[in-house]
């Protein structure tokens, strides 16, 4: 079968779609995810196609739901949980950290929680504080809890279903700005492993990892600096929890430089682990220059457009950020 | 392996006038009785670890609720759980074993006294978080439901957790759903040392049930007989599509809220008067006086109860310790 | 009948030892079970301690104000049911040996962390340097306390190691360089020039490229003696051993360490090179080691250049040169240059020498 180009979304919506026709268990519960087709409009008609039981609209009441979601996943039932905006989960925190994440260890190993949660996540829509933020650190702290970032419309499909299967919680944070993006996706079911870096393009001068919508952002600006001679490898790590660096480490040792991206506050950020990685292990060793962070401004995400844009990176920020770092040795 | 002989629903309805379940009944309360006991005296002895919630008092309500049940229904359970997992029918071995930190314990040492679960009964599991277990009763009861199963789930609680979030959020997405779950509120009085006088202004904990247009009910909670039928109830309305129930049992915790409490908030006088209406006592006169069972037949029934908790603790002492090699695997399920 | 202690309670997660206050009962007393026999404090809070089980008082085991630790008895009782865990842990519980009844704190106990041998922690080094750039200091035998960083971090990076030059050193070195290329300036010398054709092995590291070419140029001059010779005093003086200076680029301008090959086969002769190429690329090279060449070869294939013309270091006659490799539709191949000084030969026998290396090159490659 050949690849389509469709948006994230349609892809995110042709996972879910495909998973429910493929197991009963399967099922979507959220606010408004039904007749409305979900706040960024993610479910779609999966309403129409599925009916009001395996897309069920809930309360706005993401703590029970993520709690029934728990409770339906412990008996054999694989929920997609959609809570409207990552912001959210801080409503649902018990369930998700002291339940869904530490059940299947400290319960003993016999009982597990497949379920996935799924939330759009970062700023760029000028919605403000309370419905902007990056909280992928807060997840990938909690053991127990994997956590991806799919960065295209292929990662977002291939990722979903591959967190579906995992009999695991999954925490899948979407970003809002990808939604209506597109590109090439298979039309089958395949999955994305979780846990596998992407390589996203080679180079041999640096290396630049970055997640979520700071992937597309880092090719662009590797184009850019690719006209002013410097070939950049930029890396999309996809899956923050389990987290691999092989890839991340080799690249590191091909180039001695490196330059971390994520939109998150950069205090105690994602990045902040990666860094530590490289400064445990061997590619501290091929470092020819210090490990360099360009993350979002330790502040709540501002509603201004020039001031949203001022608090996380841009494009221009890793360009500039990525001569600089050549200009060191 | 040590268990209860199975909770039976005798037909007559009541746990009064059936021998067999009411001997059951009885075995039930004393089985929780004893092992409670056991465990304060190993803690008390510096023999176990950590800390433990006691519901030494409050057998009857565990005991009349899970007598409602089939095999098949699910129950989650509390920090104060011992006695919802010994009468869902749990191995005491394993019970045991978990708390006195062993390999062989329900959750090979990881969870201890506040997070045993038993997939064989069907109990999800205890859980350390006021009010935690109450939405993923709701969400196992929705699993039912969307599977077209008759299994009931019954989320024990205290009166603590009726203030929390999640049991409001867990309440209403059960009574919109008409989900097969029935809410156990075991009212002790005491949320830690915080009173329901001082965290409530209703006067009965069931009369929330109607914010939620859902039934609900109070019972004496040291009443197993009157728990049983009201549990029988409520059982039988969720299972027949009926929706859910909030069923209060009012009962009374003999000892602290845990270990490390030292009684200051409530006066002597009150636990001795909730201890003269122990649940276990008040049981075996009714159905000694109606001659239903004999005394020999109850002193038997201790002897038994006895020796299992002493087989349990045994058995349990004779296991490995919990192993800290498999620690790091533990954390994931791997993928089938 | 039976016996069951009533012992010091833990009361809570960390609680150990407590102290009685005062006992409630006497012996001979008839006690309940949650009747309150003793008074003890912990936390400086004072707790009863009730009976739970019914018994008579047997015997007082405390005294007040003694401190018990947790799990040992306070009192024994006789009693008409058996305590539940009695025998249960080693030795029955009854009072006969108060000492081994209480594995008080089997559990909570943890093992005395052993002191951890001191040991002298590494002297601070002042040194601020990027891992990469301490690797490259390493290799090149660069002491960084005497390198400058130019960032304004103070940490040394890859690129100080290259621009720690000490000017008055440098113009010391050009001096030195002057007198020797000067002298050399007098001497009538020609160079002869040959593309070599090299096996596809040769050059992978410049280390193994110094080795090689070292070996073969010695097997060179060994098989023609007339050209291993110094010019002095108007006449050619023959020489036994050769002696290689290979010109090595430095901070300071080339320096010429010698290197002398063995006859025999020596395994850790390449890491000897090693070491006097990356000591000389810092100019750290001893001055013992600048010293007795009798022939030099530079090699100039790191620079992309093809074919450079070298002069002589008097006294010695032959200066060999090494420019880059480069493919050829036939294979590899490298210009190499002869310089000669022309009172001991001839181009003939430079172009010879030259035939000869290509032979020795590709048998030691």
């Amino acid at each position: 079968m050949t690849d389509r180009i469709i948006t994230y979304s349609e892809a995110i919506r042709e996972a879910i779609g495909q998973a429910m026709e493929a197991d009963p268990n399967v099922f979507m519960l959220g606010e408004d995810i039904g007749i409305y087709g979900g706040a960024f409009g993610v479910s779609g008609d999966l309403y129409h196609r599925f009916g009001a039981e395996r897309i069920r609209d809930t309360p706005i009441s993401e703590l029970g739901i993520v709690g029934a979601a728990v409770g339906a996943a412990l008996v054999g039932m694989k929920p997609i949980v959609e809570i409207q905006f990552s912001d959210f989960t801080a409503q649902a925190m018990d369930q998700i950290v002291n339940q869904a994440a530490k059940i299947h260890f400290m319960l003993g190993g016999e009982l597990s929680v497949p379920m996935v949660l799924r939330a759009p996540s970062g700023s760029g829509t000028g919605a403000a504080a309370q419905h902007s933020q990056s909280l992928e650190a807060w997840f990938a702290h909690v053991p127990g809890l994997k956590v991806v970032l799919p960065s295209n419309a292929r990662d977002a499909k291939g990722l979903l279903l591959a967190a579906i299967d995992d009999p695991n919680p999954v925490i899948v944070l979407e970003h809002k700005l990808l939604y209506k993006t597109s590109g090439p996706v298979p039309e089958q079911m395949y999955r994305t492993p979780i846990g596998v870096a992407d390589l996203v393009r080679e180079g041999k001068d640096l290396v630049i990892v970055a997640t979520g919508i700071m992937v597309s952002r880092s090719v662009a600006a590797a184009q850019q600096l690719a006209a002013q001679g410097i070939e950049a490898t930029v890396i999309d790590p996809r899956t923050l929890s389990p987290l691999d660096m092989t890839l991340i480490n080799d690249a590191i040792a091909a180039t001695g430089r490196v330059i971390l991206v994520q939109e998150a506050p950069k205090h105690v950020g994602f990045m902040a682990e990666i860094a530590a990685r490289i400064a445990e292990g061997p590619a501290l060793f091929s470092l020819l220059a210090p490990v360099k962070r360009i993350c979002g401004m330790d502040i709540p995400i501002p509603y201004a457009p020039q001031l949203e844009k001022a608090a996380v990176p841009q494009l221009e920020d890793i360009v500039a950020g990525a001569v600089e770092l050549m200009r060191e040795p | 392996m040590v268990a209860i002989t199975p909770l039976r629903s005798p037909e007559s309805g009541s746990l009064q006038t059936d021998k067999a379940a009411a001997l059951a009944a009885l075995e039930s309360m004393l089985a929780i009785r004893s092992f409670e006991e056991a465990v304060d005296g190993l803690f008390a002895r510096g023999l176990m670890h950590g800390t433990m919630h006691l519901s030494i008092g409050q057998e009857a309500s565990a005991t009349g609720v899970c007598a409602a049940l089939k095999e098949t229904d699910y129950i989650t359970s509390t920090h104060r759980g011992h006695g919802h997992c010994i009468a869902k029918g749990a191995d005491l071995t394993r019970m045991m074993a978990e708390l006195l930190a062993k390999q062989t314990g329900y959750c090979r040492g990881r969870g201890g006294s506040m997070h045993i679960a038993d997939t064989k009964t069907r109990n999800l599991g205890a859980n350390g978080i006021v009010a935690g277990g109450i939405p993923i009763a709701a969400g196992a009861a929705l699993a039912q439901k969307m599977r077209g199963e008759t299994n009931v789930v019954v989320s024990f609680f205290g009166d603590g957790a009726t203030n929390e979030g999640a049991f409001h959020e867990a309440l209403n997405l059960a009574a919109i759903w008409d989900l097969p779950v029935v809410f156990v509120c075991e009212n002790n009085k005491y949320g830690m040392s915080n009173s329901t006088e001082l965290s409530m202004r209703v006067e009965k904990i069931s009369d929330r049930a109607l914010a939620y247009g859902i039934a609900g009910e109070t019972v004496d909670g040291n009443d197993v007989d009157a728990v049983y039928q009201a549990a029988a109830v409520a059982v039988a309305r969720a299972r027949s599509g009926g929706g859910p129930t909030l069923l209060e049992c009012e009962t009374y915790r003999w000892k602290g809220h845990s270990k490390s409490d030292k009684n200051l908030y409530r006066t002597k006088e009150e636990i001795d008067e909730w201890k003269a209406k122990d649940p276990i006592e008040r049981f075996q006169e009714i159905i000694l006086s109606s001659g239903l069972v004999t005394q020999s037949e109850i002193e038997t029934l201790i002897a038994k109860v006895r020796e299992g908790t002493r087989d349990a603790i045994k058995e349990a002492s004779a296991a490995p310790d919990s192993d800290p090699a498999e620690l790091l695997s533990s954390v994931f399920r791997e993928a089938n | 009948m039976p016996q069951s202690p009533i012992v010091m309670p833990k009361m809570s997660m960390t609680m150990t030892e407590g102290e009685l206050i005062s006992y409630t009962v006497s012996v001979g007393q008839e006690v309940k079970a949650g009747d309150v026999v003793a008074t003890v404090a912990t936390d400086k809070v004072d707790m009863e301690v009730e009976a739970d089980t019914a018994g008579t008082v047997l015997e007082l085991t405390a005294t007040p104000n003694q401190m018990i630790n947790v799990g040992e008895p306070l009192l024994i009782l006789e009693t008409v049911g058996e305590d539940l865990l009695a025998g249960l842990f080693d030795s029955p519980p009854a009072a006969t040996v108060p000492a081994q009844l209480a594995p008080a704190e089997l559990i909570a106990t943890e093992p005395e962390l052993e002191v951890a041998q001191e040991v002298d922690a590494p002297a601070a080094t002042a040194v601020l340097a990027m891992p990469g750039a301490r690797v490259k200091a390493a290799e090149l035998g660069i002491d960084l306390t005497k390198v400058t960083a130019a960032s304004a971090s103070g940490v040394i990076q890859v690129t100080d190691l290259k621009i720690s030059i000490d000017p008055d050193r440098r113009a010391k070195a050009r001096t030195q360089i002057a007198k020797v290329t000067m002298a050399s300036a007098a001497i009538p010398q020609f160079t002869v020039l040959r593309n070599i054709a090299v096996d596809h092995k040769f050059g992978k590291t410049a280390v193994k490229r110094t080795a090689t070419l070292l070996k073969a140029w010695q097997r060179t001059l060994e098989a023609m003696p007339h050209l291993h010779v110094f010019w002095q005093d108007d006449a050619a003086k023959l020489l036994t051993d050769v002696k290689i200076a290979i010109a090595i680029e430095a901070p300071y301008g080339f320096v010429t360490p010698v290197i002398s090959v063995p006859t025999t086969p020596a395994p850790q002769w390449n890491s000897e090179v090693a070491q006097i190429v990356a000591a000389a690329t810092t100019g750290k090279i001893a001055v013992a080691n600048l010293s007795g060449a009798t022939t030099s070869i530079t090699d100039l294939g790191d620079y992309a250049v093809q074919q450079a013309n070298v002069m002589l270091i008097t006294p010695q006659a032959t200066a060999l040169s090494i420019g880059s490799i480069s493919k050829t539709p036939t294979g590899l191949q490298l210009t190499a240059g002869l310089t000669l000084d022309h009172r001991v030969g001839d181009p003939g026998d430079a172009a010879k020498a030259l035939a000869q290396f290509e032979i020795n090159l590709n048998e030691v490659i």
